[in-house]
């Protein structure tokens, strides 16, 4: 039964994580897909806007290509709310062709596409040119029918609300859809902002290669690179997990033949062979499995159902397309938990049958301490680890190392155990004979308790591990946005051009102390997308770059030559050092610049990558920027700059102000959200280890009922044998907690410095915060002190122990 | 001719019901069709006076209208049979004079190719709303395109067709011919007046046909190209309300046969079981010379039944067709027997091999039917 629990156990464990990332990943891209109406890639211009004639060449080269043609604009919103007659709304206006949506395909039905039972559609009405329009479910003080002013650059429009989009494929929580003529119309636009397209790889390999200049095709369905990094991070604790699922049922296999080993004996005594016993031992192995496989499997189901509907609402609020994940047995968890189920298992019992045979059905070695097989196959997977790691840049090798230099730490954790455990007993002295002995029996043991002892190291480690990395990576995004948004509040509208009289406006006004300038532009380097932003920073904002390595373009400004700050993820990415030269190309205006980069600075936007550059160090700088950064002189002067931007008649676009406070609040906000299935998930590890080891102590204690029948010979009374069990209890913990602290901080780094930078190029700088040490000490202590706890309780902690023939049919 | 009016029924259930899931195939669709004519559309309410090249372009006053081609091909051994039909239904019968992307008609393209040897049937549609350089067709003459599929006049002669030019680039193949017409064209109904129910005068189309093509060109599949040559049938219509809501579906049969004759007959089947007198067709004389053939001059039976392992709907792939005045005695059998358009719509489309007695006479061919309704 005990054997069965252990296997359940340990691929619970594995399950429950696997099942929990893989639902939260699967409802991911479901929303992604949603945003994106079955898109997989967007055809976008690097000048203004895509031509007709552009789109209707791409039409007609590629007929049946599902493709859709898309106008965007920013612009304000009126109408009336309760007692408020001019609610004002900032919304993005999207100008669909309700046809071309159509032939966009899902994997369940025919008509995908951005307006997948949106619901009002009078495609008639639509097409004729009425001034009809969708709106977000979000918008749900507006009704069907209503009217709605439109203001954009000046111009006020009347839109009726036909119908809501719907909640499922919601496009934001701001937007309006109209048809793609009236916002032609109505926004003077010849052409179009984007084609929405549904290419397969070699669709899009084909048309990259006929694509004609100023056109740039993109992959829709990249994942931002917060939820890349979620689920790397997650893959990164599902291998933790399987490691240890798989040494909880090593450890129980392990002790269920300690248990059987004077049975076997006495069988061969009796003429049994070898071979026979073998066979049976095997076949019990894989029916064990098997049943605690399976048990398993509908175990971690539920604790990743358990976990999920703890966080469900805040995946739904955090992915707008409302989170409608189910946790559902998959292909790749079955194996995974057949991999630490019956693997195992097999992988515990093959090898100690093996000792069995060899060494006349002796499975106990209790000199475990003096083995030098495992320390040396741990110092071989550490080193394997460092060159894994250290080797090469490839993300897979660094997955590995992670994985091998974890299971060599383990692996030298059991004789340290014993090391320490025998220094323990040394410190104690001859003058508590029960902790003198709690630490014996502890040292004696660990030949059979160690790899569920190494298995609370882990879930201990874990603990420490994810969690310090979450939050080093969270406050390195702090530290990184309170450098970088040095201004108050930011001006743009939309990336579109500003007028360069609007910045000398807003330089006038009394509450503005400075005005900062950016312009964000396309560039080809080497042939690949990145961008660069060309800026004018007042003095305030020159400290708003946090250098990894050289100097900033302020440091520099009095050398000859044009520099560039290359940002980390694109230096990661094409390998640019600093003091490099560059050569790249302005796309929009097809300027070739060559540039010497001065250094690398901290960045953790998702996308293509950026370098920047000083405005005055380009021969031919853009003449308009595309946004503004505002210093004021007061925090709370954000609501006037504001309002003084909306009274801005004359604006030829649509301009809107966010005062820095909001962008790092969003920031961290969706930051939590994204983590919380991490952090959520460290406690299926905290359990698991709680209950693995309980049911290794309880083993163990019942291996030991012979032992203990003896010490009560001897005199030691009932209490004192509940106290001996609790300091082993104790000193187990204590030990287990100390090994895992390196091994935490261990992985810590490893995942904060090597894996993620490996992975995207971030700088993130591992912390180690004495919360998380706390918290996975008590979970240990807690863990072992229980399952100590609960020993007493079992059946062999009686005054009148039972039968010593009772063990042997467990 | 009505085999379009499957395109109809898309389009019409499409701009009538976006954004509600519809199970199409269980419905007729015949109301859709009959749906009364709106304020400012032109009506086929009486016969016409046809002009040619003029014709053959588009008619921007009536609701509805296509260019149908189907086709029998051969590639050496290997046999296709195909059909392709560009529709065009039009949602505002004012002149648009916006331009850009306002679009007052809808454009639906629908190609199928059966490739007999492999038992394939493949298909592939496109939706576009009417913008000039993506969608739309000349009024001056045989010029349609639908983003990029496009079918258009290559030699103009006065009165007469021309030869014209196919191109398509579908899914899994493409399909470009050269058809060249090997007869004049053939007025269908009263001069090209057809009426389509016995009930009502204003459901009505302008209906002609090209009963015979020589079509040379290529069929582009599986990465191979094939040389191809073999007969085509031409169609085009346009009207505005065309179907009764009585009627239940229609079958259509245009043969060809060996011996340079052909014969067009469409029955339009009722909700009660019985046929309209409308149904219709022609005879053509190897020298173009044209015998109107009424409801009653045509017995048709079907004689064997394909059952679709999606639907579970019976179709008749296999007919015997007299025409006893004109010693006419055909048995028409499917060239396979799925060659099912399935989406939203699901209707029966697909080439037949024909055999038969004309005065006692052995005759073969080939044949196009479309079965609807079912």
């Amino acid at each position: 039964m005990l054997a069965v629990l252990g296997v359940c156990v340990g691929v619970a464990a594995v399950v429950a994580v696997t099942a929990a990332r893989q639902t939260v990943e699967q409802s991911f891209q479901r929303g992604l897909q949603a945003l994106q109406g079955s898109a997989t890639h967007s055809l976008v211009s690097t000048g203004d806007e895509i031509s007709m004639a552009q789109y209707a060449e791409l039409r007609r080269t590629f007929p049946v290509w599902p493709m859709a043609p898309v106008i965007r604009e920013r612009a304000r919103l009126l109408h009336s709310s309760g007692q408020d007659s001019s609610v004002v709304n900032r919304v993005t206006v999207l100008g669909l062709d309700v046809i071309s949506e159509m032939t966009f395909t899902t994997e369940r039905e025919s008509d995908g596409g951005l307006l997948a039972d949106a619901d009002g559609i009078d495609m008639s009405a639509w097409l004729d040119g009425q001034p009809l329009a969708l709106i977000a479910p979000a918008f749900n003080q507006i009704t069907a029918g209503q009217k709605l002013r439109i203001v954009w650059r000046g111009q006020e429009r009347t839109l009726s609300v036909s119908g809501r989009l719907n909640p499922a494929s919601s496009l934001g929580d701001d937007v309006i859809v109209v048809d793609l003529a009236l916002a032609s119309a109505w926004f003077d636009r010849g052409g179009i902002d984007s084609v929405r397209m549904q290419l397969t790889d070699d669709q899009a390999n084909l048309l990259m290669a006929k694509l004609p200049a100023g056109l740039q095709l993109q992959g829709a369905d990249d994942q931002s690179g917060l939820g890349a990094a979620f689920s790397l991070n997650l893959v990164a604790m599902g291998l933790l997990a399987l490691l240890m699922g798989v040494l909880m049922v090593f450890s129980t296999f392990r002790l269920l033949l300690l248990q059987r080993e004077p049975l076997m004996r006495l069988q061969h005594a009796l003429g049994s062979s070898p071979l026979s016993q073998a066979g049976d031992a095997l076949t019990e192995a894989i029916l064990v499995g098997l049943l605690g496989t399976a048990l398993g499997l509908l175990a971690g189901l539920g604790l990743a159902e358990l976990v999920i509907s703890w966080i469900r609402q805040t995946l739904s609020d955090l992915w707008v397309t409302g989170f409608n994940g189910n946790v559902s047995l998959t292909g790749s968890m079955l194996f995974q938990g057949l991999l630490a189920g019956l693997g195992g298992s097999l992988l515990a019992v093959t090898p100690l049958l093996w000792r069995v045979y060899k060494t006349g059905y002796r499975i106990t070695d209790t000199a475990a301490g003096k083995r030098y097989g495992p320390v040396a196959l741990a110092i071989l997977l550490l080193l394997s680890a460092s060159g894994l790691l250290f080797g090469s840049d490839r993300l897979v090798l660094a997955l590995a190392g992670l994985f091998a230099a974890t299971m060599g730490y383990l692996l030298l954790s059991v004789p340290l155990l014993g090391i320490l455990s025998k220094w323990v007993r040394y410190g104690i002295g001859w003058r508590r004979l029960l902790s003198v002995l709690a630490a014996r029996r502890l040292q004696a043991s660990l030949g059979h308790t160690g790899p569920a002892l190494v298995a609370l190291i882990l879930a201990v480690a874990s603990i420490i591990g994810i969690g310090s990395m979450v939050n080093s990576f969270r406050g390195s995004v702090t530290d990184w946005l309170d450098v970088s948004l040095s201004a108050s509040a930011y001006i743009g509208a939309d990336g579109q051009a500003l007028p360069e009289t609007l910045r000398n406006q807003v330089a006038d006004w009394p509450q503005v102390g400075a005005v900062s300038w950016l312009n964000t532009v396309d560039i080809q380097l080497s042939g690949e997308h990145a961008q660069l932003s060309i800026i004018e920073l007042p003095p305030a904002g020159q400290n708003s770059y946090r250098m990894l390595d050289g100097q900033s373009l302020w440091q520099i400004h009095d050398q000859p030559g044009t520099a560039v700050m290359v940002g980390e993820t694109l230096a990661a990415r094409r390998k640019i050092k600093t003091g490099q030269l560059v050569d790249f190309v302005i796309d929009e205006r097809d300027i070739r610049v060559t540039a010497q980069v001065s250094g690398i600075f901290q960045d953790y936007r998702a996308g293509p990558g950026r370098m920047v550059i000083l405005r005055g160090a380009m021969t031919e700088p853009p003449a308009v920027p595309t946004a503004l950064g505002v210093y004021l002189h007061g925090e709370n002067q954000f609501e006037q700059l504001r309002r003084q931007l909306d009274e801005l008649s004359w604006l030829p676009v649509e301009v809107e102000a966010i005062s820095s406070a909001r962008v790092k609040a969003e920031t961290l906000r969706i930051f939590d959200q994204t983590f919380l299935l991490t952090r959520s998930l460290r406690w299926i590890v905290a359990l698991v280890a709680l209950v693995g080891i309980t049911g290794a102590l309880l083993a163990l204690q019942l291996e030991r009922q012979a032992e203990l029948q003896l010490l009560q010979r001897l005199g030691l009374s009932g209490r004192e044998q509940r106290r001996l069990l609790l300091y082993e209890a104790i000193l187990l913990g204590g030990l287990a907690v100390l090994l895992a602290f390196p091994l935490g901080a261990m992985l810590t780094w490893l995942l904060c410095e090597v894996i993620n930078q490996r992975a995207f190029g971030w700088h993130i700088t591992a912390r180690f915060l004495p919360q998380h040490y706390l918290l996975a000490a008590l979970v240990g202590m807690l863990a072992t002190v229980t399952a100590g706890w609960l020993c007493l309780r079992g059946p062999g902690s009686g005054e009148q122990p039972r039968h010593s023939a009772w063990r042997l049919s467990i | 001719m009505i085999a379009r009016a499957a395109a109809v029924l898309l389009v019409v259930l499409m701009v009538s019901a976006c954004g509600s899931s519809t199970d199409n195939s269980s419905q007729s669709g015949i109301e859709l069709l009959a749906l009364p004519a709106e304020q400012g559309f032109q009506r086929a309410d009486r016969p016409r006076r046809f002009s040619f090249p003029r014709d053959h372009g588009v008619h921007k006053g009536f609701r509805t209208e296509w260019w149908y081609l189907t086709g029998h091909l051969s590639a050496g051994q290997r046999q296709f049979g195909y059909q392709v039909t560009f529709f065009r239904y039009v949602i505002d019968p004012a002149e648009d004079t916006t331009g850009g992307w306002s679009a007052d008609a809808v454009w639906l393209a629908q190609v199928a190719l059966s490739d007999i040897e492999n038992a394939a049937f493949l298909t592939s549609e496109q939706l576009s709303r009417e913008v000039e350089g993506i969608s739309g067709a000349s009024t001056a003459g045989l010029d349609v395109s639908v983003q990029g599929w496009r079918l258009y006049q290559t030699v103009k002669r006065a009165e007469e067709a021309g030869e014209y030019s196919l191109q398509i680039d579908a899914d899994d193949f493409s399909l470009t011919l050269n058809l060249r017409p090997d007869k004049p064209l053939v007025l269908q109904g009263e001069e090209g007046w057809s009426r389509k129910s016995a009930d009502d005068p204003d459901n009505a189309s302008y209906y002609y046909s090209q009963t015979r093509l020589a079509a040379n060109g290529t069929v582009q599949l599986d990465g191979e190209q094939l040389q191809v040559s073999g007969s085509s049938w031409f169609d085009r219509e346009w009207s505005t309300s065309a179907l009764h809501a009585r009627q239940a579906g229609w079958d259509w049969f245009a043969v060809q046969l060996d011996n340079q004759h052909e014969l067009m007959f469409y029955q339009l089947r009722l909700q009660d079981g019985g046929i309209d007198r409308a149904s219709t067709g022609v005879w053509v004389s190897p020298e173009g010379e044209v015998k109107r053939l009424a409801f009653a001059d045509v017995q048709l039976e079907a004689t064997r039944y394909w059952q679709s392992p999606h639907s579970g709907t019976r179709y008749p792939v296999s007919w015997r067709m007299d025409v006893p005045d004109l010693g006419l005695q055909l048995r028409l059998q499917a060239v396979m027997p799925n060659q099912l358009w399935r989406g939203r719509l699901s209707y029966w489309e697909g080439a037949m091999i024909v055999s038969g007695t004309l005065s006692s006479t052995p005759v073969t061919g080939r044949a196009y039917v479309e079965l609807t309704g079912y």
